[in-house]
């Protein structure tokens, strides 16, 4: 399973006092938030927590109230979007893809930015890694099933080449079949090294973390190791009230 | 040859050699010039989704700023041409804040926006100026073999672009951001960038079309060429053959200007009819153009 978190490697994304909203509403509240090199982050909370704003804050798709976001060591809160993208953060939202290209376009526009035989190249390795879009390579992206479409977007947003992967739920509308690839090809991915920061409500991905945080109400409650999360009554509580953890679990 | 290349050297080789066999000139030079304006439309709402009704403005912005080039600097036609699609893109920057808006609400926008050039191009106190209500005259410059060969040339050019955008990343990016920007963001596209771009290769396409309308009529007012039908035709016309390829808005302009130059001018009224339904059955049964038709075969259409 996931290789256990190396507390010495250093910090790759850090977010500090975080605000974020939508108009006059007020989302995220002061949230602070670290990925580490390496460093598997899941971050759970209920409907409207804040999860989807706060990830799309890191990208520059909501605009910021306050706070810092540090990548890699250079601030970049103030950049755009495609810029982020550049720096090597890779977002994978709940849509993923674009249903009206086909699944080589997709992928080229995924490495959008490079030079084209860098992207030739790069789209080649990744079809060695996800064989069941080579068949499909030719189709459109809207013909393909959920699970494959799922694949394509993880491959689209790889294509970049990033060091850190931010997924929204990637377990949305998946059977729990295609839960458990999708979880099975992230730990391959956490396993070669990329730092991820997902944000899901299926508990099966907990087994990819080296570490869990809770937003609630637009802030953060709690960050620490699964079994710390666990045995936290309150929390197990309100957050895993709505699932069985042994239920949902990937066995 | 990249994809629909030959294509376009037919059609392009096709209207060269088609004066010496077939009388109705002014019929050839106004369906190039409906080709160019359709790919034009092409080139904007097939790629990036927007649609301009206002197009026309872009139109009779070229046809101005040509003119003007050559009546008030004195300069050849094929350098005035060059003022023309400038003074068309020109507008297209200072339009280019419309691009945030979506949907209907950019085609209304485009369409008043061509009103207000129309207004401030006719009105009479902008006489020494641009002639106002009173119209263009450019008798010294009439050439009507040499304006229809550059119009053959600018016929190439909005068939290369349009081959260029099917065949590249430039290409596919804007059609990215036709589905989904946002998205189109996060892939690492710099979205307003891009879709300005498809803007303003747009506006130099129709500026172009309208300086050479110019040269090759010479005589003209203002209010045929910023006409809300030029937008219109060449909208339908991109739609009835299916936008985002090559073929389509070729087709469709054949076909129904074709009709048009058929029935519509004896029998304007049996014209409006067909057209009308024309218009119906597309919008309810091929809302992707006859293209589609032949996608659903599966043809690959360039």
């Amino acid at each position: 399973m996931s290789s256990s978190a190396d507390r010495n490697e250093p910090i790759l994304l850090r977010a500090s006092g975080l605000a974020a909203g939508y108009g006059p509403l007020q989302v995220l509240w002061d949230v602070d938030l670290e990925v580490a090199s390496r460093e598997c982050v899941i971050l759970l909370g209920p409907n409207g927590a804040g999860k989807t704003t706060l990830l799309k804050s890191l990208l520059g798709l909501v605009p910021l109230w306050g706070g810092q976001i540090e990548f890699g060591g250079s601030r970049v809160e103030r950049l755009r979007t495609d810029r982020r993208v550049q720096a090597g953060i890779a977002y994978m939202s709940e849509i993923g893809v674009f249903p009206n290209l086909s699944v080589d376009e997709n992928l080229r526009l995924g490495g959008y930015f490079l030079p084209r035989h860098e992207t030739r190249l790069r789209a080649q390795r990744l079809y060695a890694k996800f064989p069941d879009l080579v068949q499909h390579r030719r189709a459109l992206a809207a013909s393909l099933s959920g699970g494959q479409r799922k694949m394509l977007s993880l491959a689209k947003a790889f294509m970049s080449g990033p060091r850190l992967l931010v997924m929204d739920e990637p377990s949305a509308g998946l059977s729990p079949r295609y839960v458990k690839e999708v979880v099975a090809t992230l730990d391959g991915l956490h396993a070669e090294g990329l730092s991820m920061l997902i944000a899901e409500q299926n508990l099966g991905f907990l087994d990819l973390a080296d570490r869990v945080c809770v937003l609630d109400s637009g802030r953060m409650r709690f960050s620490g190791d699964r079994s710390t999360l666990e045995r936290d009554d309150v929390l197990r509580r309100s957050y895993f009230g709505l699932e069985e953890p042994s239920r949902a679990k990937p066995d | 040859m990249p994809r629909g290349g030959w294509y376009s050297v037919g059609v392009v080789l096709m209207f060269a050699v088609l004066p010496f066999v077939y009388g109705n000139h002014a019929l050839l030079f106004n369906m190039m010039m409906y080709l160019v304006l359709a790919q034009g439309i092409n080139v904007l709402f097939g790629f990036t989704g927007y649609l301009p009704f206002g197009y026309v403005g872009f139109f009779g912005t070229g046809a101005y700023g040509t003119s003007l080039a050559i009546l008030l600097l004195h300069l050849p036609p094929l350098p005035a041409l060059l003022v023309g699609a400038a003074a068309a893109m020109l507008v297209g920057l200072v339009l280019a804040p419309l691009l945030k808006l979506s949907g209907a609400y950019f085609a209304i926008a485009s369409l008043a926006a061509s009103e207000v050039v129309y207004y401030i191009v006719s009105n009479p106190h902008l006489t020494p100026l641009t002639q106002g209500p009173y119209g263009i005259s450019l008798v010294q410059t009439y050439n009507a073999a040499q304006s229809y060969a550059v119009m053959v040339a600018v016929l190439a050019l909005a068939l290369g672009a349009v081959v260029y955008l099917r065949n590249s990343n430039l290409g596919l990016a804007l059609q990215a951001i036709r589905e989904e920007p946002i998205s189109a963001g996060f892939a690492g596209i710099n979205v307003v960038r891009e879709r300005t771009r498809a803007w303003l290769l747009s506006a130099a396409l129709a500026g172009l079309a309208g300086g050479v309308y110019a040269w090759h009529v010479s005589v003209f007012y203002p209010k045929p060429v910023f006409d809300l039908s030029i937008s219109v035709f060449a909208i339908v016309f991109t739609l009835f053959g299916g936008a985002a390829t090559l073929l389509g808005p070729v087709v469709g302009t054949l076909l129904l200007y074709g009709l048009y130059n058929w029935i519509g001018i004896s029998q304007p009224e049996y014209f409006q009819l067909v057209f009308g339904i024309v218009i119906v059955v597309l919008v309810l049964f091929l809302p992707n153009g006859l293209m589609s038709l032949l996608r659903r075969i599966r043809v690959d259409v360039p």
